[in-house]
């Protein structure tokens, strides 16, 4: 690589197979995130927020599984990182109504959890659906029907999976040890 | 877009199998995706990359990485990079570390590091707090902080400025990035190891567990940075007077052949001879 | 001139001092590179005051026509250009009734201090013999004054001068030429007719250059350091050399960066040294405990000075032993060494590095200011014994194929994660170890307690089996015979129930001890010398062995006895062993030695027995025999 690519073209123009490599970078980096929270609850002994955050990772590989079945003819476009046009707030992104560590910590109220990844999912949905009005291409802009479709149904899954674990909902417990020191 | 094959790896293909330690929320976790996603954009076999750290919770991520890592000692991250770029150039080295092993314990190595402009790509996690040893004040806490017990009231001394005191130093690369945005800080971070030089990229991380009082509006506070990459002597006064700390982007960027590093010199091909020449200058 | 100047079958001893840049050092330069072309052998020690230009100097020559390995006891001959400050060095130009004194008599008189020795004096103008030559100087006349007495010839100094002063002025050449020769006293008279050997291959380097050589021939290919007196001259040798060898020398913001610096060359694959001094050495240490935990080779080069703290930065002391031994937190073993004269700082710094890189370690280097800032003329220095190099991992490739690791679920989507064990347990205790750009074969080393796989772990047995690893692969490693200095004389031996006397010592002082012994022989004393180049790990065993049934001194340069203490501890002497201990920076010379042998073990003509000597092991508290 000798040089940083140029800012990436105008959303409406986008043709179906920029539309399907959009998607996949969104779902796979929500994928991605939810592994990475799987395994940090993993590591602070939180089993029950690692699971559930490994059950919302395998529902989007589900979704990207079906979003890549729609890829078109030719071979999807290369995207850098930053040339992803449809980014969303992280999962556990601070924010200003948390003013308090006690907000945030390793033994999260799974509902909140799940609340958390539903709004991630539904700002995707979001951004889905605008790239679908804005697209001028008639192929892009079917595709992107699709995908929405897609989205929706995951979003319709983690509402299941939401009421279920309200059903279930414990208060957890407080956490009785101070942070550790480990080095 | 630039149309190409598929890349052979992707981004969480560099990522180890060891779980984090970082607490739900971290900052770091956003810098780890950032990386990983500017790796896999640059191809960079996994072998040909090491990364370099000191102490504290950023100093963790070499392991999270399926690549050369070395966890060293808190604050000589740095120069341990530095010997191993000199003697290993063909190498990618990437350094990461925190506010306080960076700028406090290790604070005279990143100001040599900016001025002898090593090709390193050196990625600090600013969270302005000491995170493993409990939450003390870093050099990048406000000076009226009086959460940690150890400064009951406040630091009480001005913030460290690391993209200024980077300049002044004379690093030839300079960028600031959010963790909370890790497609963006990719691009950061992809730039500063194609910079044939030292490159700072100073990354604000929050601290969800220590500083979550005033680094929840981070999100809200960042911008892009107006004033961008003047590699003349104005953008130091710029960087002092203009820069809220919070602007987002490349800072300063100019040509790090300006003043170089260690040169290479052709060695005699065969080393022994050399070593039987050197020899031979002790007789009469 | 006197008996002992004219009888070239002796080594001797010549002193050139001076002031406000009188060229003292110069002149021995160009004695010393004479000295080398005349097939003569010696060495050269110089003191300097502490302004960096136009101070007072001395320059210290012995030269003799077997190997030289210290500066003997007395200064035979001092020219002396000019008197300004040399009360400074009345200390280390030990004068006595057999001296000559050489001196300038427009300078004034000899002062008291020099004059109090007894020593015979005789005025030479050797200010006013330089002006005769235009741009003359003083000290190129005491040049061929000096040469001549000591059996130099003149071809030999004018040789030596152009080479010197190769960097010079065509007319200052003309002009030093023109005062040596004038110096030089006519042929007739003088030592041109002492023959001009032809120099066998003879070298003519300083300690420090030599630890530098031993550097080069082991393959070190990348320095970072920190200047510091009296270790920069190392240094400043390898850097232009390391150009022709293809190494890089890094000059570092600090000795915490250096030492960093070279763990992560090392950790490139690449062989890596430092040069510092104690103050530096204090600075490196945590690093040099990264380099031991995480398993990643380095040497250090400590040119040790007088301490504690910024100490006699200009002169020597071996007070160094405790914090190389001890200096790092935790369990951390490593090696420690220390060459015993110029020439050996080739080899032990060789054989410093090749332990390091075999063994995956840190190695220190104990040489000193005595060792380091001292130029010899020697015979060419061994080669350090063949050690094999890193333990990579391509040699056992098959049992270290990276394995697939458990992944939290997401397996079946995951490609395999690099699991190499960079820090398994072996046979031997050393683990292969790959470097960056070997694929499949990734791993992040730790100063952090670890597993196998290098994985931060505070976990019990973890930490018990890495560190009987650290310690399992230096005790394991056959060191050989290099491990000490052993000489046993011809005639080593028990008579008459009187026990045999090993004087044990290491690095710069064996040469003193060494000149001891064979004077104590030559008086029908059986003796033998142990000098440690190894000092850790300890061989235990063949120390035990080779000092059994014997009385044992133990000397040393600094003020606690550290090398008692140790080998005390250590549990490898005698409880009847005695200690001979005082600080720097004074040379040790033989006669210290006799003295201490002499008092603690009876005068050597009588055959005492050894229970004898030690009830008369005598109350000076530099005696540090335990309780």
């Amino acid at each position: 690589m000798s040089h940083m690519p140029t800012q990436p073209g105008a959303p409406s123009a986008m043709t179906p197979a920029e539309v399907v490599a959009q998607a996949l970078e969104l779902i796979q980096d929500s994928i991605s995130r939810y592994e990475q929270l799987q395994s940090c609850f993993n590591a602070h002994n939180n089993e029950t927020a690692a699971e559930l955050f490994g059950r919302i990772a395998a529902i989007g590989r589900a979704t990207a599984a079906a979003v890549a079945r729609l890829q078109p003819a030719e071979a999807l476009p290369r995207i850098a990182p930053w040339e992803f046009l449809w980014r969303c707030p992280d999962v556990l992104a601070p924010r200003p109504e948390q003013p308090s560590s006690e907000d945030c910590h390793h033994q999260f109220a799974i509902a909140e959890l799940v609340r958390l990844a539903l709004e991630r999912e539904h700002c995707a949905l979001t951004r889905l659906q605008d790239a679908h009005q804005q697209a001028h291409i008639a192929a892009s802009r079917a595709i992107l029907a699709r995908i929405v479709e897609q989205q929706q149904q995951q979003l319709t899954e983690l509402d299941a999976l939401l009421a279920a674990v309200r059903a279930n909902e414990a208060t957890p417990p407080d956490d009785l040890d101070p942070p550790n020191r480990p080095e | 877009m630039t149309a190409t094959t598929t890349p052979t790896l992707r981004a969480r293909d560099y990522l180890s199998d060891i779980k984090p330690i970082w607490c739900p929320g971290c900052g770091h976790f956003g810098v780890l995706s950032a990386l990983t996603k500017a790796l896999a954009y640059l191809e960079r076999p996994k072998e040909d990359i090491a990364v370099i750290s000191g102490i504290g919770c950023s100093s963790r991520l070499p392991a999270y990485l399926d690549c050369y890592g070395f966890h060293g000692l808190h604050g000589r991250a740095l120069p341990l990079a530095t010997g191993l770029k000199v003697a290993r150039p063909d190498l990618t080295v990437i350094v990461a570390g925190g506010d306080g092993d960076g700028f406090s314990i290790g604070g005279n190595h990143f100001l040599h590091a900016c001025r002898r402009n090593i090709d390193l790509c050196y990625i600090v996690m600013d969270n302005a707090v000491y995170g493993m040893t409990k939450g003390q004040a870093s050099p990048t806490t406000p000076p009226d902080w009086t959460r940690s017990p150890l400064t009951p009231n406040g630091p009480g001394i001005p913030v460290f400025r690391p993209a200024a005191i980077a300049l002044a130093a004379g690093a030839s690369f300079i960028a600031r990035g959010f963790s909370g945005d890790p497609h963006g800080l990719s691009e950061l971070v992809a730039r500063a190891i194609l910079h044939p030089g030292f490159a700072f990229v100073h990354v604000l991380s929050p601290c969800r567990t220590f500083r979550p009082d005033d680094q929840s509006d981070w999100k809200q506070g960042v911008h892009p940075f107006t004033d961008r990459a003047r590699s003349d002597a104005e953008a130091v006064p710029a960087l002092r007077v203009d820069d809220d700390g919070m602007g987002i982007g490349v800072l300063h960027e100019a040509d790090p052949t300006a003043h170089s590093g260690p040169k290479d010199t052709p060695a005699d091909t065969d080393r022994a001879a050399a070593i039987d020449r050197i020899e031979a200058e002790l007789e009469v | 001139m006197t008996a002992r100047t004219s009888d070239h079958s002796q080594p001797i001893t010549v002193a050139i001092s001076g002031s406000g840049g009188s060229g003292a050092l110069t002149a021995g330069s160009i004695l010393l590179a004479a000295a080398q072309r005349c097939g003569r052998y010696g060495l050269m020690m110089r003191a300097a005051g502490p302004q960096v230009r136009g101070g007072e100097s001395v320059a210290i020559l012995r030269i003799g026509p077997t190997p030289v390995t210290n500066i003997g006891d007395r200064v035979d001959l001092l020219a002396a250009l000019d008197w300004r400050n040399i009360e400074r060095f009345v200390d280390e130009l030990p004068l006595d009734s057999d001296s000559l004194i050489l001196f300038d008599p427009d300078s004034g008189p000899v002062p008291d201090p020099i004059a109090a020795s007894g020593a015979e004096q005789s005025g030479v103008r050797f200010a006013n013999e330089a002006k005769a030559q235009p741009e003359g100087r003083a000290n190129m006349v005491a040049v061929g004054v000096v040469g001549s007495a000591i059996g130099l010839s003149l071809t030999a100094l004018s040789d030596a001068a152009n080479e010197i002063l190769a960097n010079k002025s065509v007319e200052t050449v003309r002009a030093t030429q023109a005062c040596i020769t004038a110096g030089y006293p006519k042929p007739a008279l003088a030592a041109e007719t002492v023959p001009t050997r032809s120099a066998k291959r003879r070298w003519r380097l300083s300690g420090n250059a030599a630890a530098g050589l031993g550097a080069l021939r082991a393959g070190v290919d990348f320095v970072a350091a920190y200047p510091i007196t009296p270790a920069s001259e190392m240094l400043e040798w390898l850097a232009p050399r390391l150009e022709h060898t293809g190494g890089n020398l890094v000059q570092a913001e600090d000795e915490l960066a250096a030492v960093s610096m070279l763990v992560g060359a090392s950790f490139g694959g690449v062989p890596t040294l430092t040069a510092t001094s104690g103050p530096g050495l204090s600075l490196m240490t945590e690093g040099i405990g990264l380099a031991v935990a995480s398993e990643t080779p380095i040497v250090v080069v400590d040119v040790a000075r007088g301490g504690p703290s910024t100490g006699l930065p200009t002169k020597s002391e071996q007070a160094d032993l405790d914090q190389a031994l001890y200096g790092l937190h935790g369990d951390a073993p490593h090696l420690v060494l220390a060459p015993l004269d110029v020439g050996d700082c080739a080899f032990t710094t060789e054989w410093a590095s090749r332990l390091a890189e075999r063994l995956q370690t840190a190695a220190i280097v104990l040489s000193d200011q005595a060792l380091g800032q001292t130029r010899a003329v020697i015979d060419p220095p061994a080669a350090a014994p063949p050690v094999p190099g890193r333990k990579r991992v391509d040699q056992d490739r098959a049992e270290q194929s990276p394995g697939t690791a458990g992944t939290a679920g997401t397996a079946e989507e995951r490609p395999a994660k690099t699991a190499f064990a960079r820090y398994r347990q072996s046979a031997d205790g050393i683990s292969p170890m790959s470097i960056p750009g070997e694929a499949g074969l990734t791993y992040t080393a730790d100063g952090l307690a670890h597993d196998e796989r290098g994985t931060p772990s505070s976990n019990a047995a973890h930490h018990r089996a890495q560190l009987a690893k650290l310690a399992d692969k230096l005790n394991g490693h056959d060191y050989g015979d290099a491990w000490a200095r052993r000489d046993c004389g011809d005639d080593y031996t028990h008579r008459n129930g009187s026990r045999p006397i090993s004087l044990v010592t290491w690095g710069s002082s064996w040469g003193a001890v060494q000149e001891a012994a064979m004077r104590l022989r030559e008086q029908g004393v059986a003796v033998q010398t142990i000098a440690l180049r190894l000092l850790a790990p300890l061989q235990h065993e063949a120390m035990r062995r080779a000092l059994a049934d014997s009385g044992v001194l133990v000397v040393e340069i600094n003020a606690s006895g550290q090398l008692f203490r140790y080998l005390h501890a250590e549990r490898v002497l005698p409880s009847a062993a005695r200690s001979f201990a005082r600080p720097g920076p004074l040379p040790l010379r033989p006669a210290e030695v006799l003295d201490s042998v002499r008092q603690l073990f009876g005068p050597p003509e009588l055959e005492r027995t050894e229970a004898a000597a030690i009830s008369d092991a005598g109350s000076s508290r530099r005696l540090g025999g335990q309780a």
